[in-house]
């Protein structure tokens, strides 16, 4: 895990203003790092704030919302760049070209009266490609994506749902970015799709050493697909490990009762629940730890002191006050 | 299919609804005027027992909601019957028809579209036992009301007098429970009743459907495509699989996840996702011969999975297999496993 970071992100801020009242605090003070050449998982429940922080990464949150405070450090062109600061032309350049992303449910935003090689055209010729560049990169990915060639001359309605995810992949993939952002890009996909999408992400990953950040609100998925983890709760980072300490050795209280909450076909159901009480509300969160009103071992502190992001060591970092008792 | 008056996991039930080769097709107008018929439940065959909890499974577009909805009266079946208790729904009289609407209840999968927006919790809860006739007055209808939210965990002070939109989702789905069971169902249909919930809270709405129908010894069809949460709801009860518009396994819900029998079940056990790194990484996925999943409109001949089986044979292209008891209590529709 000691390799080069290509991501710094420090202190981030993205709020939504809804009103003259009400600020939502969709990320709040998030830091964390990616490294060239992993998949880091982030999970965590509808609200929780991990579409904004992906949009954020691209400066593309749309309104009414707007990035308040922070860092978003890129380290791809050699220097460590702000992507904050950047004037508008030079993000051009790191859209797509650098950072690429899929949106969730993509596949209904293929323009359905545009074969899929003008998709490619558009794509390609906005960011500067020559027509011929473009076929002979698209024919390459196709193959990538494991889909047939002939899949250019076609509309969209033609294809299946997977192939359809498939082509978006390739897509996103056109500009050899360095990093590819994936939010939710198999939830409108049935479960033998789904895998299939899965293995052709890990196998992209290995193949182009290609860093990834894949957006989920299963965290089970991430078990198969991710090197880290990052569990979101309430616009916070609480937890942020390796796979394996995530699922086997989890130690954010948030993260214990999610693992908990989800029936699995392998594990021993009788002890699944549910985490008592709802999650709060952005514009107006709890004191203190934002989870301390439903967690088991929250005491006076929990309630009074906002719990930093700490690390504890073999890349592991959590946001609790209690970790060591728990 | 007919004998199924077995004892499943040490308890015996009497039958309460039974679809019998049940169809559902519709037509459907493509975006070119062209018209398609469309299989979305064809020729199935299911009992439910008093007190009885099956899991009804399947991908989207399988059949499954359909299915609910024929179950509870809300689609005619374009061929087959429905029996409750026996007696053909469509062929009842007025009274016995409001009875039988009464007494099979449905749950919406969206608990945002599922309650009027103009209407308190008061007035929604309130109106089906007036006219049902279950309370004769307001002051009785009130104290229902907040007997019932009680029931589901509520408090009635707290939530009486709101509107739907001044609600959570998860109290949202607690209302449209305590409306199901206000008129002492037999059999509740739950259609994907936590989906919209957030996944730190579902056990609990799961266990709130459970505890109601041990306490009112109601059935209930829980209609899912999470083969995780079908095993907990069902885990004293059934899991039925389904594949485009055919029930391709039935069995008591541990035996199939552990041991499935039918080529369509185990490929799909093996691609539901894990919360376990190493196993995840380890296991290996069944191959399909295809991944598209044939159009409902067009279906295959013979065994409607033969185009994606691994194991298919020249027969399952050309006959369709029947529902056959393998083993005590498990069903299966595949040539394979006979």
């Amino acid at each position: 895990m000691d390799s080069e970071v290509i991501l710094d992100v420090r202190n981030l801020e993205t709020i939504y203003v809804i009103g003259k009242e009400r600020i939502i605090r969709a990320v709040d003070n998030v830091s964390f790092s990616v490294h060239r050449g992993e998949i880091l998982g982030v999970a965590g429940e509808s609200g929780c704030g991990k579409s904004t922080l992906a949009y954020s990464l691209l400066k593309l949150v749309p309104p009414p919302g707007i990035i308040k405070g922070g860092e978003i450090n890129y380290y791809g062109w050699g220097n460590k760049v702000n992507i904050l600061d950047l004037p508008e032309n030079m993000l051009q350049r790191y859209r797509w070209k650098e950072v690429a992303m899929v949106f969730q449910a993509a596949q209904s935003a293929l323009n359905p009266v545009m074969k899929i090689m003008g998709h490619f055209l558009d794509t390609g010729l906005a960011h500067g490609l020559t027509k011929r560049e473009i076929y002979e990169r698209a024919r390459i990915l196709l193959k990538q994506v494991r889909l047939n060639e002939n899949v250019l001359d076609m509309y969209p309605h033609q294809l299946s749902g997977g192939m359809k995810q498939r082509v978006i992949i390739a897509l996103a993939l056109l500009l050899s970015p360095k990093v590819l952002i994936l939010d939710e890009p198999t939830s409108a996909l049935d479960l033998l799709t789904q895998k299939n999408i899965l293995d052709l992400i890990k196998e992209i990953n290995r193949k182009l050493n290609l860093t990834m950040i894949f957006i989920t609100h299963d965290l089970s998925l991430l078990a198969e697909i991710a090197t880290k983890v990052m569990i979101m709760y309430a616009g916070k980072i609480v937890e942020m490990s390796p796979v394996e300490d995530i699922f086997y050795n989890p130690r954010h209280p948030y993260t214990i009762g999610l693992i908990k909450a989800i029936p699995s076909l392998t594990g021993d159901i009788s002890t699944v629940k549910s985490i008592p009480g709802e999650v709060p509300d952005l514009s107006n969160p709890p004191h203190g730890c934002r989870f301390a009103p439903r967690c088991p071992y929250a005491s006076k502190i929990c309630r009074e002191v906002e719990p930093e992001l700490e690390n504890i060591g073999d890349g592991r970092y959590v946001a609790c006050h209690k970790w060591e008792d728990i | 299919m007919e004998d199924m008056s077995h004892a499943i996991n040490g308890r015996t039930f009497n039958s309460l609804l039974k679809v019998e080769n049940v169809s559902f097709t519709y037509e459907e107008r493509t975006f070119f005027g062209a018209v398609r018929r469309v299989y979305a439940v064809d020729g199935i065959t299911l009992e439910i027992k008093s007190q009885e909890v099956i899991a009804l499974v399947g991908e989207s577009g399988c059949g499954k909601t359909t299915l609910g909805k024929v179950i509870v009266g809300l689609y005619k079946p374009t061929s087959g019957r429905v029996l409750y208790k026996g007696k053909d729904i469509w062929k009842m009289h007025k009274n016995e028809w409001r009875i039988f609407r009464q007494k099979v209840q449905l749950i919406h999968q969206d608990p945002y579209q599922a309650l009027n927006p103009s209407k308190t919790v008061f007035q929604i809860l309130s109106t089906p036992l007036r006219y049902h006739r279950i309370v004769k007055s307001r002051e009785e209808a009130r104290k229902r009301v907040e007997d019932l939210l009680r029931a589901v965990g509520l408090k009635p002070e707290m939530v009486l007098n709101k509107y739907p939109h001044q609600l959570s989702g998860g109290m949202r789905q607690r209302i449209v429970i305590a409306r199901a069971i206000s008129l002492r169902p037999e059999l509740i249909v739950a259609d994907e009743p936590v989906s919209m919930i957030d996944v730190s809270l579902r056990i609990d709405i799961l266990n709130l459907l459970l505890d109601l129908g041990n306490k009112l010894n109601t059935s209930s069809i829980f209609i899912t495509h999470d083969m995780g949460l079908a095993r907990y709801y069902a885990r004293d009860g059934r899991i039925a699989v389904m594949y485009l518009g055919n029930l391709v396994e039935i069995g008591p819900t541990e035996d199939v996840i552990q041991r499935p029998l039918h080529p369509y079940t185990k490929t799909l056990l093996s691609v539901v996702p894990v919360p376990d790194p190493k196993l995840a990484r380890e296991r290996k996925a069944i191959q399909l011969r295809s991944l598209d999943v044939p159009s409902a409109s067009n279906p295959p001949h013979g065994c409607k999975f033969h185009t994606r089986c691994p194991f298919a044979e020249k027969r399952c292209s050309q006959e369709k297999p029947k529902m056959i008891e393998v083993e005590k209590n498990r069903y299966v529709a595949c040539f394979m496993v006979e």
